[in-house]
């Protein structure tokens, strides 16, 4: 029974993500605050995405949305006062056509990003250049003439610490 | 996998660069550790902003173009064990006409004498030249000229690897690395051309890299290209040809004239106002026949500045392509940057652009042109 098989497994990872989830959601949420995260995370997981079983594609998944939950609970908190008091009237009317909120931040970060680029060195900017392009490790190895692909791998850990530096230790800005 | 080596797979999560089992490896270690977990949860809102396009574009841009073929050429070519074993051998010669020079020039001190060495590398013929010392001499001494040694081709021959030549993967952009040796426009042209001398005869460049250097690769590979230039609208209504950096004026009417080495589908793109790519036009294109784009009608422009334009030419029609968003269209451009060889002909009333990558049946010829417009 295959499909058996799949869905055992298929819960035996969610249950994993569940631990994981909630580990991390601690770190930005109270504690019962991160239970709720990340039993929201495993519904939606289960309801509308019922129809993907395999770990590459859970993983990604359920981090999307436990990211866009942690976002949303923080932007909940600050509307609801929890972080400053604000006036009524200086709160904004919602959007509904997009979430301006997400995509400020996204740009907010693709400006710090651009500035941290052009301060990277000529291998790291080689290397996040074809990384970009879509090029996987082993096509990076070829292009790059690196004698093993654990040599890229190397690279590619140094350049994205340096990345990573030069946006002050973390991809998005301390909220 | 170690853990150590797992954690330098996260850099490859938000550029999705990873493989099938990379993202197995990873993400199995993830689910286990809470830390990698951790760490990839952050990793998140990087990926987020990379899978939109516009921004890799931005960051792309930002990056510039891909670092000189040639530096990355020589660099591997320099680590190639019969490169390594041809460098000894100049060495050694060296030595030895050093001695042999110094011991006929015993009447100049040593102090006046700087020694300055060069080893010249024809780019297909791995041939050395030991060239003369540059030394500061007295006037009134006489020297004897230094020696100049210059191998016999044979002797260079010998030191290539002959038993086993190396072979191209298929996937393996070769030529476009075989090309960093050379100049890139001859190359362009010899890899544009129908009758490439490479194929038959002995006399091209690339001819003698690939019989020395991928014997295997060479004959079935066909490079697609494309001739172009531009055709300006004269007083009398017919279209004469530009070079390609005249500046036009407002209102001029300006086509393009394409000659592809093989059959295909041409696309034009058109910069507009917004920023976006938009469609001008789309013609089927003959081997060695010369089609104009726009197929009807001409390029207009209404205010000055640089106008920019994008032409694919890709083997077989594809609808799909005229669906793209500007952003990957952008992307795609940027992504064949590399692989694509231009030569200008001399006058600038044309050029040749090549896809120099060695896959059969995946060539696509994709270049930008700018018009300046005053």
């Amino acid at each position: 029974m295959h499909w058996l098989g799949c869905t055992v497994e298929r819960d035996d990872i969610l249950l994993k993500l569940r631990e994981r989830i909630v580990a991390f959601a601690a770190c930005h949420a109270t504690g019962d605050a991160a239970e709720d995260l990340a039993q929201e995370v495993l519904i939606l997981l289960h309801e509308k995405y019922g129809h993907v079983d395999r770990l590459e594609e859970l993983v990604p998944l359920s981090l999307q949305i436990a990211r866009f939950k942690i976002m949303s609970l923080r932007r909940k908190s600050q509307r609801r006062g929890e972080y400053t008091q604000v006036s009524v009237t200086d709160i904004q009317l919602p959007d509904l056509e997009a979430d301006p909120a997400l995509l400020l931040e996204r740009r907010q970060m693709l400006e710090r990003l651009t500035r941290a680029v052009a301060g990277l060195g000529g291998r790291c900017r080689e290397l996040l250049r074809l990384k970009l392009q879509g090029k996987s490790f082993g096509e990076i190895q070829q292009h790059m003439g690196a004698q093993s692909i654990n040599t890229v791998y190397t690279w590619d850990h140094r350049c994205r610490k340096q990345l990573l530096d030069l946006m002050g230790g973390d991809w998005e800005p301390e909220k | 996998m170690s853990r150590e080596d797992i954690q330098k797979l996260l850099g490859g999560y938000a550029t999705d660069t990873l493989s099938q089992a990379e993202r197995q490896a990873l993400f199995e270690a993830a689910v286990e550790d809470q830390e990698l977990f951790d760490a990839l949860a952050k990793e998140q809102a990087l990926r987020d902003v990379l899978q939109q396009p516009l921004a890799r574009q931005q960051l792309l841009d930002v990056l510039g173009p891909a670092q000189a073929p040639a530096r990355r050429g020589f660099r591997h070519w320099l680590r190639q064990p019969a490169v390594l074993a041809m460098a000894g051998g100049v060495a050694v010669l060296a030595i030895v006409a050093g001695l042999a020079w110094l011991r006929t020039d015993t009447l100049v001190p040593d102090t006046l004498v700087h020694k300055q060495y060069a080893v010249v590398q024809t780019p297909l013929r791995k041939e050395f030249v030991l060239r003369a010392p540059l030394r500061q001499t007295p006037p009134q001494v006489v020297l004897p000229k230094p020696p100049i040694l210059v191998p016999q081709p044979q002797m260079a021959e010998a030191m290539l690897p002959t038993a086993t030549p190396v072979r191209p993967k298929a996937n393996e952009p070769t030529l476009a690395r075989l090309a960093q040796s050379t100049h890139s426009a001859d190359l362009a042209r010899q890899l544009y051309s129908r009758s490439d001398p490479a194929m038959g005869s002995s006399a091209g460049a690339l001819a003698r890299m690939r019989a020395t250097v991928a014997p295997a690769a060479a004959s079935p590979v066909r490079h697609l290209g494309v001739r172009y230039g531009l055709l300006l609208k004269g007083a009398d209504g017919e279209y004469a040809p530009a070079r390609l950096d005249t500046e036009f004026h407002m209102g001029d009417s300006v086509r393009l004239r394409l000659e592809p080495n093989d059959n295909g589908y041409l696309y034009l793109f058109d910069r507009d106002a917004t920023g976006g790519w938009h469609l001008a036009s789309t013609q089927r294109a003959l081997r060695g026949q010369p089609c104009l784009l726009p197929a009807s009608g001409a390029l207009q422009y209404g205010q000055p500045g640089r106008k920019e334009l994008l032409v694919i030419l890709l083997p077989s029609e594809q609808p799909s392509l005229t669906n793209l968003e500007s952003a990957e269209l952008d992307a795609l451009a940027a992504s064949a940057r590399g692989d694509i060889l231009t030569a200008t002909v001399p006058g600038s009333e044309s050029a040749y652009v090549v896809d120099a990558r060695v896959q059969a049946g995946r060539q696509e010829v994709v270049f930008k042109i700018m018009l300046a417009f005053r």
